[in-house]
């Protein structure tokens, strides 16, 4: 297994069967704010469930189609962050943190370390970013670290609803990071 | 084929088959130098059997509904194909190129019109997404005589066959947005 340290009580991790537990609670708990932004928190409804996306996951990585780790902070599952869709040595950069974590920069952080990875390690050109007009959090994150924004992507992302939200798409290129 | 009464042969779309590699292939053959420079698959396109591949790899995944191609008919020529690709979320993009002799005759506008219609109607999706490198004006022309609304601007996003990376803009349109076929 691959860890990675952000900070003495910050890692990332590649994603285990065993991290299906800690995470599901994150999701449960947190379940109303996060489906706002991300439709599969709706339907992460068992533990059963997360340990099939972790297993997917790790599939996925096995076959080089995504980079994903789980954030841990103190000791224990947090949230993830992942790099997919991969093309033209561009990527797409996800995340979330445990809503209680929130406001401490630790995703800010997290970030900086997947940047190092995708330039340093899987040498890629750019990376993107997708987050929805109102998600103040998830844009904070991207504006810390100093992605620039590219413009909004109309009706780009699906809602629980079954309808559309816009995206604004951020990016940064290899030669703008700075760890 | 150039002649001022191309464009009013009938334009239609066909399925993919083998048997249109070799005409395919002659227009992107004839064309080379001009298509690889928005059209990085060019390069890999050497020789009628590399089209043959390409078509019948396409007709794996459009059975598996990963894509969707035809080929642009002019008449009872083959001038081109075009795609959706890179499903995801209700959208996807679209793709095209046209031989030497077919292109800047309104024939490109005609065929998206079509293509809308099949995303919108028959592959259910929301949105279709246009993405051109910022200094392929010709696309671009399509893509606002199409109506497109211009949503972004990619930087240094397409790899280009000379490694190097152009900006791209990303155009939409979507479902509700109407504009009919014409």
């Amino acid at each position: 297994m691959t860890t990675y340290s952000v900070s003495p009580y910050i890692q990332l991790k590649s994603p285990q069967l065993s991290d299906a537990p800690a995470l599901f609670a994150c999701i449960a708990a947190d379940r109303p704010y996060l489906s706002q932004w991300l439709p599969w928190a709706a339907t992460t409804r068992t533990v059963a469930d997360e340990t099939a996306f972790l297993k997917y996951c790790q599939q996925r990585i096995a076959s080089h189609q995504l980079w994903l780790t789980v954030i841990w902070v103190a000791g224990r599952p947090a949230g993830m962050i992942d790099l997919h869709d991969f093309k033209d040595h561009h990527a797409a950069v996800g995340y979330w943190l445990n809503h209680t974590l929130r406001g401490q920069g630790i995703t800010t952080k997290c970030l900086a370390t997947v940047e190092t990875i995708g330039f340093n390690t899987l040498k890629l050109h750019s990376l993107n970013l997708l987050a929805e007009p109102e998600n103040h959090a998830s844009r904070a994150v991207a504006e810390h670290r100093g992605f620039h924004q590219d413009g909004l992507l109309r009706a780009h992302i699906p809602t629980v609803q079954g309808d559309y939200r816009d995206a604004v798409i951020y990016s940064k290129i290899n030669r703008e990071f700075t760890p | 084929m150039k002649s001022h009464f191309l464009t009013a042969l009938t334009t239609h779309l066909m399925t993919p088959v083998v048997s249109d590699a070799p005409a395919l292939f002659a227009l992107i053959d004839q064309d080379r130098a001009h298509l690889a420079r928005w059209m990085p698959r060019t390069a890999s396109i050497q020789s009628v059997a590399d089209e043959a591949a390409f078509l019948l790899k396409s007709r794996e995944r459009i059975a598996a509904n990963q894509f969707w191609l035809a080929v642009i008919w002019v008449g009872t020529h083959p001038a081109g194909t075009v795609d959706l690709h890179s499903f995801k979320d209700g959208h996807a993009e679209v793709g095209y190129w046209l031989g030497r002799d077919f292109q800047g005759r309104g024939i490109m506008p005609h065929v998206l019109g079509i293509v809308e219609d099949v995303a919108f109607n028959q592959l259910g999706l929301n949105k279709v997404e246009l993405v051109i490198a910022t200094d392929n004006t010709r696309s671009q022309a399509v893509a606002i005589r199409r109506k497109f609304h211009q949503d972004a601007i990619l930087r240094e996003h397409l790899l280009t066959a000379a490694g190097t990376y152009d900006d791209a803009i990303v155009y939409s349109k979507l479902k509700h947005d109407g504009h009919g076929r014409r």
